[in-house]
């Protein structure tokens, strides 16, 4: 497809699409576009049909083997059929049936398992729809990206995905990340210029991007798309499923500060200027104003405020309509929070920003650690305007902006700056800092019309404007209450053995007193510093090691050798990293990767994607976070509550546990399943396990091994430090040993003790099986001796052999009936555990009716060989599962008792 | 199972597996000589009495029947403490067996002469027409329940009702398809009531109840003429108002099937 919207003039694509670059598409034309166009999306691959996809589970290569199976029985008994007519066995007949009736039940569960799913899974996409800012009708709205048409104009900032194919009408310092098309993995920067005629190479062109995260995995096991499902009700969005297991082995979570650990609801609460420190006036009438509003210093910094700002109030007029403070806001949250404190005092920001044209902008960058803008001034004093035309306006991290100042404002004058300045501007940024509040730094600069004629260009790639030597305005402190949930929730973390790091690009002194808050330094330990003050030494003279809790600044972090980091971090359990940049973000995740940690790394911002990335799992903000937070997280908190972590923690924990307790399980009917085969083909006894009694144990094990899969966290979950990857695997030796060891012997001693007896009841002792196995299992011989000289036929003893089977297999069952039990715990009392797993309930009964009904309904049971059992030959198996019942609860006592005992370290899984 | 008691089974009758699915315990019925309990098949060539390479000679069989026929002389059944049952009526023999009484099998009844089923004839397997033994399992407390009448008897049997028959559990061998049947010319059995068209158990031998020495009652049957070098399915029933048969290859009671090649 050609496209030349990229050569054409602005007026011409206007006049092409019908816009206007001020207001917009009208809503109807909006509408009219649509239904054209359709939506704004790729077209999806085609969805493979349904019928396909249970097709896929009927046919699996399991289910395959299966069907030959099913097969081969059919053709064997069609040759009985053929060659014997009505004598012919049914046997094969019936396994045949049972194989296919198997295949049946297992493909269709797992196809709507699979389809329910899916569709859960679809459901988490469209919780978190990407969303375009866009000029409609003369306002500002948020839509679906979808939703978009061609004509629409569209606002992007900094860590924007691309909503659409789209023309740049106007651009500041506008770079896209092209590497899905071109593969180019540096920024692209893009401009409104038309450079090259190839559409990939010009430069008012920047495309629809995908950042395609990988597919979810084929095979999604119902364990995760569970705990997934219970998460997302929590506000947990899990997109990326092994995230789950992932978070649940979390030793140490790193955490951006600002939205994280914070509302991110950042209220203007101090400011300096005129060397004195003041409270900002944040109430709706501007009552409580301890300044006067007329003074040259307040003036200068709030217009400084004004426009080097980039937040705007949400058009829509409900919106407009409430309360500034109540306002829903574009933009940054700081800067959203100056713009309100503004509108409060001055009012008609919005209006004062369009006459004062922006002609120029750097936006923030975290390693600028500023944003500027150039404005064309406008006053009533024109000689003033040819004089000076440009206003330069600039905000950011304080000490930042303090060192491009030559100058300070101070009561209506510019004084230079010396050190008796410096140490004004320290204190005050000391003691707002100290507040827990996060300070920016302003200053401005009238350019002279000699330099910067009107209509000069400015450029902010090649920066033909001056930076340094600017006038310091002031500073605006904003404090950022914690968010009401977090000291809890690091608390949680912390009794889980998880590390919490606060990795911020605040000033250590703002930082500090919210990690005190958040208690990630808690109350009683103490930094260097607090040690120096307390005990009124120099630094140099504390003993690093005696604090356990540091506060890092980012400088001093690059100038940290991975050795210094690994030693840091060893001997500190609570650490603050401050003003650090991305990469830095990335050094902290690696060093704590290195000490074979699993690292969690939350943030809403773009600094923290790469550390996000780095990081074994990465957890985005889903109000505050940016779409590409949102796209390269593994995880998203819907709510932004930090306390949904420590509920995610405890998920991906239960599952782990869970899946452990079910592969117990799983594992506990292996040895009461082989010991009949082993006695048969060592011992020549015989056979005391048929094929289909083994069938329906396995049916039965896997039906009550998934319900395990719905069973409550134990009481300790949060209480145990995370699991050691390396050490701590899914099965273990312990594991191992455990359900091969007593609990199969006792289960395996039960099934055995019932068989022998059933078989010496009915004549034939013990001594008497022993190498039996060639005359029992020929058709030809049918006087074969019992231990009472009695003779049987084959089809005599087959029945007592069968009937012998389904006693041990009543055993078993009986026997699993309790490990079910004991497996629902690995460490609490079943008592304390409660029976509250209504699906493992349901499992319980469900056995015993089945065993029940394939025992004792007359047709059925023959057909499967499965024969009726005297109710006392129930009795040793009940003793049995009473004994698991009562030797799994003393083991779990001692376990408790002795923690890290020699009980425990030989047989807690 | 505390205590299992080493004579009398713990289950029996009706209890017993043995009645599960015909919900009444049925004997099942043998033959000998059985070589191998792989198979049923009695297959030999007439002129060799030693086996030799492929060939199966007749002295194997030869020497089972006489290994079996041993245990029931005077030598062998030295443990029971047989009665002698001629006439006598069951009621009066059944508290005997409880005490560990059975009757004496007279094993003389084929040594007569005129009997070909000896072993000083070979059991005629080197004249090519075999003498097969038949007998009834043992089942501990099981008792048959005989033809009262000719009319009770099956249909076959009508025309030789002897009263005799009420005491007898009666046996018959035909070839099991048509075509096995074409090649038994005629078959003879020797047994207790010697009738020689029908074979026969006398009812006197059960209940069994596991008495020390207790041997079963047999059953000769004599191919008399039959087809050399052609298979021939025979099957053998045992016959009283409680044998139920069941002809299923695998789940057989109340018959016995073996295959017979002669070369």
């Amino acid at each position: 497809m050609e496209i030349d919207d990229h050569k054409l003039d602005l007026v011409d694509l206007y006049q092409r699409y019908n816009t206007d670059p001020k207001r917009g598409l009208s809503y109807s034309e909006a509408q009219k576009a649509f239904n054209r166009d359709g939506p704004n999306a790729l077209s999806s691959s085609k969805t493979k049909p349904e019928w396909i996809k249970f097709c896929r589970h009927m046919f699996g290569y399991f289910e395959f083997l299966l069907w030959i199976g099913a097969i081969l029985c059919f053709i064997t008994h069609g040759f009985e059929v053929v060659t014997y007519h009505e004598d012919a066995s049914s046997d094969n007949l019936w396994l045949g049936i049972a194989l296919i009736v198997i295949v049946i039940v297992t493909g269709s569960f797992s196809y709507f398992q699979d389809a329910k799913c899916s569709r859960i899974v679809d459901s988490f996409k469209s919780m978190v729809p990407p969303q375009a800012l866009i000029i409609r009708d003369g306002e500002l709205t948020n839509i679906r990206t979808e939703e978009l048409v061609v004509g629409d104009i569209v606002t992007i900032k900094f860590g924007d995905r691309v909503p659409a194919d789209i023309r740049i009408l106007e651009s500041h310092g506008f770079k896209v990340d092209n590497s899905f098309l071109t593969g180019e993995s540096e920024p692209q920067s893009r401009s409104p210029e038309f450079t090259n005629d190839n559409v990939l190479e010009t430069k008012n062109l920047a495309f629809f991007s995908t950042f395609a995260t990988d597919g979810f995995p084929a095979t999604v096991t119902i364990c995760l798309t569970l705990t997934a499902k219970r998460l997302a009700k929590k506000n947990c969005l899990v997109k990326n499923l092994e995230a789950v297991e992932t978070l649940g082995s979390t030793s140490i979570i790193c955490a951006d500060k600002i939205g994280t650990l914070t509302q991110n609801r950042m209220t203007v609460a101090h400011m300096w200027f005129d060397n004195q420190i003041v409270e900002a006036d944040t109430s709706e009438y501007q009552q409580n104003a301890t300044y006067n509003g007329t003074i040259p210093g307040w003036l200068a910094l709030t217009r400084c405020a004004i426009l080097c700002n980039r937040a705007d109030f949400k058009q829509d007029p409900e919106n407009l309509a409430q309360p500034v403070l109540q306002r829903q806001c574009y933009g940054d949250e700081s800067e959203a929070a100056l713009l309100k404190c503004v509108e409060l005092s001055i009012g008609n920001v919005i209006n004062f920003r369009e006459i004062n044209r922006k002609v120029c902008e750097i936006p923030f960058n975290s390693t600028n650690k500023y944003q500027v803008s150039i404005h064309e001034v406008y006053t009533d004093n024109n000689s003033e305007v040819d004089s000076r035309p440009y206003l330069l306006v600039m905000k950011g991290a304080p000490e930042h902006i303090l060192e491009r100042c030559s100058s300070i404002y101070i009561d209506g004058t510019d004084v230079e700056i010396n050190d008796y300045w410096r140490n004004a501007f320290n204190q005050a940024y000391m003691k707002l800092g100290s507040l827990g509040e996060r300070v920016l730094g302003f200053c401005d600069l009238r350019l002279s019309s000699d330099d910067h004629p009107k209509g000069y260009q400015f450029n902010e790639e090649q920066v033909n404007f001056p930076l340094d030597n600017l006038r310091f305005l002031g500073l605006m402190s904003m404090i950022d209450p914690l968010r009401v949930a977090v000291p809890e929730a690091i608390a949680k973390c912390r009794s889980a053995g998880i590390k919490v790091i606060m990795v911020t690009g605040d000033h250590p002194i703002t930082a500090k007193p919210i990690s005190r808050a958040a208690g990630i330094i808690s109350q009683d330990t103490e930094t260097v510093e607090d040690i120096a003050e307390r005990a009124g030494v120099s630094l140099e003279e504390v003993n690093p090691r005696d604090a356990k809790a540091c506060v890092i600044h980012g400088n001093d972090l690059k100038a940290m050798s991975p050795a210094e980091i690994d030693a840091l971090l060893e001997n500190h359990p609570e650490i603050v990293f401050a003003r650090t940049s991305p990469q830095q973000k990335i050094t902290v995740v690696e060093g704590c990767k290195r000490q074979g940690a699993i690292v969690a790394m939350i943030g809403d911002g773009v600094n923290d994607l790469p550390a996000m990335k780095k990081a074994d799992i990465g957890i985005a903000m889903g109000i505050t976070g940016s779409d590409m937070n949102r796209e390269v997280a593994d995880m998203v908190l819907l709510d932004d509550n930090f306390a949904s972590i420590v509920t995610g923690v405890e998920q991906g924990r239960l599952i782990f546990d869970n899946l452990k307790k079910s592969i117990a399980y799983m594992l506990t009917s292996n040895i009461p399943k082989m010991t009949p085969f082993l006695m048969y083909f060592l011992m020549g006894i015989p056979l005391a396990l048929g094929t289909s009694t083994i069938l329906f144990i396995d049916l039965l094990t896997i039906i009550s091994a998934i319900s395990l899969v719905y069973e409550e966290a134990e009481t300790d979950i949060m209480k145990k430090p995370p699991r050691n990857p390396k050490h701590d695997r899914l099965v273990n030796k312990r594991l191992i040993l455990m359900t091969h060891g007593p609990i199969g012997f006792i289960q395996a001693a039960a099934g055995l003790f019932t068989y022998f007896s059933i078989m010496a009841e009915n004549g034939f002792l013990p001594s008497r099986l022993f190498g039996l196995r060639k005359s029992w299992e020929s058709k030809y011989v049918n006087d074969l001796q019992d231990s009472y000289n009695r003779e049987w036929t084959y089809e005599q003893r087959k029945q007592l052999e069968f009937t012998c089977q389904s006693a041990f297999f009543i055993a078993i069952v009986i026997c699993q009936w309790a490990v079910l039990i004991i497996c629902k715990t690995r460490r609490n009392s079943i008592l304390e555990q409660g029976m509250k797993n209504r699906i493992l309930n349901g499992v319980l009964i469900f056995e015993i009716i089945l065993v029940a009904i394939v025992s004792y309904m007359p047709c059925l049971g023959t057909a499967l060989n499965i024969y009726p059992v005297k109710f006392r030959w129930w009795l040793p198996a009940l003793f049995s599962a009473f004994l698991i019942l009562i030797y799994d609860e003393v083991r779990k006592h001692l376990i408790r008792q002795h923690p890290g005992g020699w009980l425990e370290r030989q047989t807690y899984f | 199972m505390a205590i299992i008691d080493k004579s009398i089974p713990p289950y029996r009758g009706n209890s017993s597996v043995f009645a599960l699915d015909t919900s009444r315990p049925n004997p099942g019925f043998d033959f000998r000589p059985q070589i191998s309990i792989e198979k049923t098949l009695i297959k030999y060539r007439s002129s060799y009495r030693d086996s030799w390479g492929d060939h199966k000679g007749w002295g194997v069989y030869k020497e089972q029947l006489d290994q079996y026929l041993a245990y029931y002389t005077e030598a062998d059944v030295q443990y029971q403490q047989a009665i002698d049952c001629n006439g006598v009526p069951i009621e009066k023999l059944r508290p005997q067996f409880y005490q560990g009484k059975s009757c004496l099998f007279d094993i003389n009844i084929f040594n007569k002469s005129e009997t070909p089923c000896v072993t000083q004839r070979n059991f005629q397997y080197d004249r090519g027409c075999p003498c097969v033994l038949l007998k009834l399992n043992k089942i501990y407390d099981w008792e048959p329940i005989t033809y009262q009448n000719a009319a009770q008897l099956p249909e076959q049997f009508k025309a030789l009702w002897t009263s005799k028959f009420s005491d007898y559990i009666l046996v018959q061998c035909n070839g099991e398809n048509d075509v096995d049947q074409d090649f038994i010319y005629e078959i003879k059995y020797f047994s207790q009531m010697n009738t020689k068209t029908i074979g026969e158990f006398h009812r006197n031998f059960v209940p069994y109840v596991n008495q020390d020495g207790y041997r079963s009652p047999l059953v000769f049957v004599y191919f008399k003429r039959i087809g050399t070098n052609v298979l021939i399915n025979v099957e053998c029933r045992a016959y009283a108002q409680n044998i139920d048969h069941n002809d299923n290859l695998e789940y057989r009671t109340g018959s016995v099937h073996f295959e017979l090649i002669v070369e």
